[in-house]
């Protein structure tokens, strides 16, 4: 063993903590979804509920209707040429993000540590 | 020829290697303690769940072993209880109750009450004088009228009715020595005083134990400690309107913050929606405000002053708070305008 196969096990070594640390990061579940409407926070949604709900808020092409159900958030309707966000499906994993650009909506998904409780 | 010129360059060749094996071996020290660090902070956190004072109550506590987790969520749970028992106004219990207070046939004597049940009702009292009027413990028999006909659905009460049914003067409630009451012609409703009493008991307690880092949200009563890992617990505040929505996000560390009002207790009647909150100047439900958010010191202080702001109009209700130390408040009005007090923004993000 020679001085290149030691630097070779340290840089997999580093590149495969690196990708725990990585992976760690990004097990967060989300606990709220903001809605953006061109940078402006329209909504926030909590996500801790199970119960199936939908949401409709202004889009440049009109509406825009979010369907919130198990922790999951998707684009249920809205008016594009490509459908692109509302065929993007559900996401559920904090900083996850679906983004509707020739509506001006952007939904984004907070993490764990974001809202620690909700008072109604 | 190619070995010699190995040779030639062969110590500073090691050298260079030895520097870069070194910086590799220290970064993979460095990543290794970064994933030790991240795996303590993952804090660990105790829960429960309860239902009582018709209310969902969530509690957490931090940074303590499950030993002493249990044994003081336990403790939270019978604090919980009894505070429920001792404050009810629908069933008799093993205590002489609110229930037993209020149906006690009229006599001079006093009854013997539970001190902690005889602070509330001096507390609910002391809450009278300070928010002129605006609330009253004893005001159960119009809220009584109030809750038929909102269980009914059947249209809102007439004036005569409501009239009639006030009837109940605040000084009728005679307390003495510490733990009796007079058996008078009562009808107390200890509605938002009792949640915000147990849950400041509960915090209280916590912190006699020695867990410094809780939450406590007991149906719009939020109560917490210091924050697990040295930042600050976020609240968030829920539309009024929504059911999920939330408006704003406060920050804060050892702190109350209390609504009144909120989303789900209107009921319908023409188009209009009638609260829960009865004014009592007017007998009428509170109009003026779709929530009210207290943020303070202590769970009892902002559970009272969030329902007297929720019966004033928010103009009012700055100057009011002029009187208190350390309040801040936000209010939804019924127009859906959002005023904050001068210093509530340090609670914001």
């Amino acid at each position: 063993m020679n001085y290149k196969d030691i630097i070779l096990i340290l840089v997999f070594l580093n590149i495969s903590i690196a990708m725990i640390v990585f992976i760690n990061n990004n097990t967060e579940v989300a606990t709220s979804a903001s809605v953006y409407y061109k940078n402006d926070l329209i909504m926030t949604i909590d996500m801790t509920e199970k119960e199936q709900r939908t949401y409709t808020v202004d889009g440049t092409n009109g509406d825009v209707v979010i369907e919130v159900v198990d922790g999951k958030i998707r684009v249920f309707q809205e008016n594009s040429p490509f459908n692109i966000c509302s065929k993007q499906g559900y996401i559920e994993n904090a900083h996850e993000v679906l983004i509707c650009l020739p509506n001006d909506i952007i939904i984004k998904l907070e993490g764990n540590s974001d809202i620690d409780t909700i008072i109604r | 020829m190619i070995k010699k010129c190995y040779n030639l360059y062969g110590d500073s060749m090691k050298y260079k290697n030895s520097i870069f094996i070194g910086i590799l071996v220290f970064i993979v020290v460095v990543q290794i303690i970064m994933l030790a660090f991240q795996k303590e902070r993952e804090v660990e956190v105790y829960s429960k769940n309860l239902m009582y004072m018709d209310t969902h109550i969530g509690i957490q506590v931090f940074n303590v072993d499950e030993q002493k987790a249990n044994e003081v969520l336990d403790k939270a749970n019978t604090i919980f209880s009894e505070y429920h028992d001792l404050s009810t106004r629908f069933e008799a219990n093993n205590y002489n109750n609110v229930f037993y207070i209020n149906n006690g046939l009229s006599s001079e004597e006093y009854i013997i009450i539970d001190e902690r049940l005889y602070s509330m009702i001096e507390y609910g009292k002391e809450l009278y004088y300070q928010s002129n009027g605006i609330k009253n413990i004893n005001f159960g028999n119009v809220i009584d009228v109030w809750s038929d006909y909102r269980k009914s659905m059947d249209g809102i009460p007439t004036n005569v009715e409501l009239e009639e049914a006030n009837t109940s003067n605040i000084e009728d409630i005679v307390l003495k020595d510490g733990n009796k009451i007079k058996n008078n012609d009562v009808n107390i409703d200890l509605g938002s005083v009792a949640k915000g009493y147990a849950v400041e008991v509960v915090g209280e307690m916590f912190r006699e134990e020695g867990v410094k880092s809780f939450l406590i949200n007991a149906g719009g009563n939020v109560l917490v400690g210091d924050h697990h890992s040295g930042d600050k617990f976020t609240i968030g505040l829920q539309d009024p309107d929504e059911q999920s929505g939330i408006f704003d996000i406060v920050k804060g560390e050892n702190i109350a913050v209390v609504t009144s009002g909120g989303y789900q207790r209107y009921y319908e009647v023409d188009g209009i929606n009638y609260g829960h909150i009865i004014d009592p100047s007017t007998l009428y439900p509170a109009n003026e405000n779709k929530s009210v958010t207290v943020i303070t010191d202590c769970s009892k202080k902002a559970d009272g002053l969030a329902l007297t702001l929720f019966v004033m109009n928010a103009t009012d209700g700055i100057e009011y708070l002029k009187y208190f130390e350390n309040v801040e408040a936000i209010w939804v009005t019924n127009t859906d305008d959002v005023i904050k007090t001068e210093g509530f923004s340090k609670y914001e993000l």
